[in-house]
């Protein structure tokens, strides 16, 4: 291990346990542990839902995207940033007003209904599982580039998803929302600067993107792929999904989707995210339903600026590394005719190029604090589902504040076991033939899911005042199995536009979902109540109370 | 029409956090100052929802032009208007974080809007009345 790698380590578990210990929660209270004390500020939370948002598969997964399928790849990063569009428009703040813990349990209240909860708890641990997995996919990568060893007779790999996710687990089970926060918050912006340092010194040293665009778009798009054989890399050109039978080109569209696969995985990822449980579960803590929305306007800002810097580093990593593999032998290794084996170490591999070990010791470090950040959110939301959704509402009603919590500790080590076991029996080479960017894939299913099953019927329960429990039921389950049945037989359908279509199936599952849950719910009885929900939903009294009790707090300050 | 106390079930900040004085003063009168009726509520929610659809149809637009540009018009993939980079990449590489940031902003000024002058009237009749019942600080 160098000293580099030693010190970017350090750095990373100094941030992350000093971070949390600092803002520790004070005490045995499930307010606090699940959602900060509702008080976390519009700019705090605005950094803590990038950092919860912005995983392995955005820092790694974009830029290795657009390495490998040019303008295609940057499919991913329009999606990831357009859903939190409709979050803006549709959910944030009435879902804020609304209250509660966790989306299960906005549901469960909602609907009045135990079953709508703990379907709800399935489908969200469903969509938790999927999106966890990848990013301890992410950890071991990192830590296999970075390190390259591993510890007590284990894989660097194996070593990397262990310590990564033992890191985050601890640090969520003792800092809570609170410490996750703001771990999250200083994490985003730690993964900021490493992205505009990265575009800073490739541009300084002569990158000019047009002209990189246009120069690798003059040769067919071709990248490594092993023999037939197995034994040998040699590089094969892309197909045109686009225009069959011309050549795929870096600039073009086609380099991986036809038009109806581009559109597909967009409105896939678009709708996922208003359904992903780590991500809304955020706006649980702001004190009000006005700062949850803006609070996602400034998202939209941050994580706007953050995609076009990482497809910019992508098609910068397409020009910059054939003419650097001369003279560094270690670069030679990772790559066929100056083109890398792995994409997702396109942004490694440039941040060694330019800062040699601090580089890539800085880059690493950003990998590993982007899946550690979202791991950390994925971990708390399980929290939530098991500890409050089920435990406190089902298991054990009379459960004290310390008992709720601690069932909140011990499931999020459970959840980091399961997904660090996972992520080793998946070890990235056992796909990498098949799917390009693995860690964006995988993140794809949880977006699938989520955007299948959780989005229409959250849409439906805040705008449609008939929705009623069976009805959100039957959505539930309709778009999750739906969705898991396409996305897992898209592998093997041979005609493009529809494994396209079955590998991001919310544009077919979602409407599906929509139309079961308006029939169903015009033969059944919407529930008890629905004034009373609709009036703090969609109302702002609590909102100007909590206004009012923010002046007087400040008043009372300014007058000592 | 009978006013309607709203009630949020979501714990509220803890007292110590609060200047005691003033805590007590905010406590003093909650009844008042949390009322939104339901036919106030309902017309904000149609409002919101209006906007809500009017943005989202302009969003999906936004979405569906680029295949749709791609495939019917040459000078979408073919032309170069910015650093030599062509209409559709500069789209996909930065032009669409910008719409939608600026959808963003449009729809959240809007909304706020919307319910800063469509909910809360209660609350003012009540903060008038309290101030007449104080004194007629309104005459000064």
């Amino acid at each position: 291990m160098t000293s580099t790698a030693v010190v970017t380590l350090a750095v990373v578990l100094i941030i992350a346990l000093g971070v949390s210990f600092i803002s520790r929660p004070r005490g045995p209270s499930t307010v606090d542990f699940y959602l900060a004390g509702q008080r976390v500020g519009v700019m705090t939370n605005s950094w803590a839902i990038c950092g919860d948002y912005l995983s392995a598969a955005s820092f790694l997964g974009v830029a290795a995207a657009v390495y490998v399928s040019g303008l295609d790849g940057a499919w991913y990063a329009v999606g990831f940033a357009a859903g939190f569009v409709p979050v803006l428009l549709l959910i944030a703040a009435p879902l804020r007003r609304f209250g509660e813990f966790s989306l299960a349990d906005f549901l469960g209240r909602r609907m009045d209904s135990d079953p709508v909860r703990l379907a709800s708890v399935g489908v969200v641990q469903l969509v938790i599982l999927c999106y966890l997995v990848p990013q301890s996919v992410g950890g071991g990568i990192t830590w296999e580039l970075l390190v390259g060893q591993g510890l007590l007779g284990l894989s660097p790999y194996a070593t990397g998803v262990l310590l990564s996710t033992a890191v985050v687990a601890v640090v969520v089970a003792f800092g809570g929302m609170r410490g996750t926060t703001w771990n999250q918050a200083v994490q985003f912006l730690l993964l900021f600067a490493a992205l505009v340092w990265l575009a800073v010194v490739v541009t300084a040293d002569g990158f000019r993107y047009g002209e990189a665009v246009q120069s690798l778009s003059e040769a067919p798009l071709a990248n490594p792929a092993l023999d037939a054989d197995g034994q040998a890399w040699t590089l094969t050109e892309e197909t045109n999904h686009m225009h069959p039978g011309e050549p795929a080109l870096f600039g073009e569209p086609g380099a991986r989707y036809g038009p109806l696969g581009q559109v597909a995985l967009v409105v896939t990822l678009g709708l996922g995210t208003a359904g992903l449980p780590h991500v809304m579960n955020r706006y649980f803590t702001s004190p009000t339903g006005k700062a949850a929305r803006t609070t996602t306007v400034w998202v939209l800002v941050l994580i706007g600026a953050f995609y076009a810097m990482a497809i910019m580093l992508g098609t910068a990593a397409r020009d910059i590394i054939p003419d650097a593999v001369a003279g560094r032998p270690w670069l030679q290794e990772l790559t066929v005719n100056g083109v890398l084996h792995t994409p997702e170490h396109a942004l490694p591999v440039l941040g060694r190029i330019y800062g040699e070990q601090t580089g890539l010791g800085l880059i690493a470090a950003a990998a590993l604090i982007a899946a550690m950040s979202t791991v950390a959110g994925l971990l708390l939301a399980s929290a939530a589902t098991w500890g409050h959704d089920v435990y406190e509402r089902h298991i054990n009603p009379r459960a004290t504040q310390r008992q709720a919590v601690w069932v909140g500790r011990i499931t999020t080590l459970l959840g980091a076991a399961l997904a660090a076991g996972l992520a080793i029996a998946l070890r990235p080479e056992a796909f990498a033939p098949a799917m390009p960017s693995l860690v964006a894939t995988m993140v794809t299913w949880a977006f699938a899911v989520a955007g299948s099953a959780l989005t229409p019927v959250l849409v439906l329960a805040i705008w449609w005042h008939r929705t009623t429990a069976a009805a959100s039921l039957a959505g539930l389950l309709t778009g999750a199995l739906l969705s898991v049945s396409m996305f897992l037989t898209a592998g093997l359908i041979e005609t493009v536009w529809l494994r396209e279509l079955l590998a991001a199936p919310t544009l077919v599952v979602a409407p599906i979902t929509v139309a079961v849950v308006v029939l169903v719910s015009l033969r059944t009885r919407p529930p008890d109540g629905v004034q009373a929900h609709w009036v703090r939903m969609h109302g702002t009294a609590a909102d100007r109370r909590a206004e009012r009790m923010a002046r007087l707090t400040r008043g009372g300050v300014d007058a000592r | 029409m009978p006013a309607e106390v709203v009630r949020h079930s979501s714990p509220a900040p803890t007292p110590e956090d609060f200047d005691a004085e003033r805590a007590s003063e905010a406590d003093a009168s909650p009844d008042t100052e949390v009322r939104d009726t339901p036919a106030e509520v309902d017309a904000a929610f149609r409002a919101q929802r209006g906007i809500a659809l009017a943005y989202f149809l302009v969003f999906l637009v936004l979405v569906a032009a680029f295949p749709v540009l791609t495939m019917t018009l040459q000078w979408w993939t073919g032309a170069r208007v910015f650093g030599e980079l062509s209409p559709g990449f500069v789209a996909a590489a930065g032009g669409l974080y910008l719409a939608f940031a600026v959808i963003g902003i449009a729809a959240a000024r809007l909304s706020a809007s919307v319910e800063s002058r469509m909910l809360g009237g209660q609350q003012e009749l009540d903060v008038h009345a309290d101030r007449t019942a104080l004194g007629g600080e309104e005459l000064r």
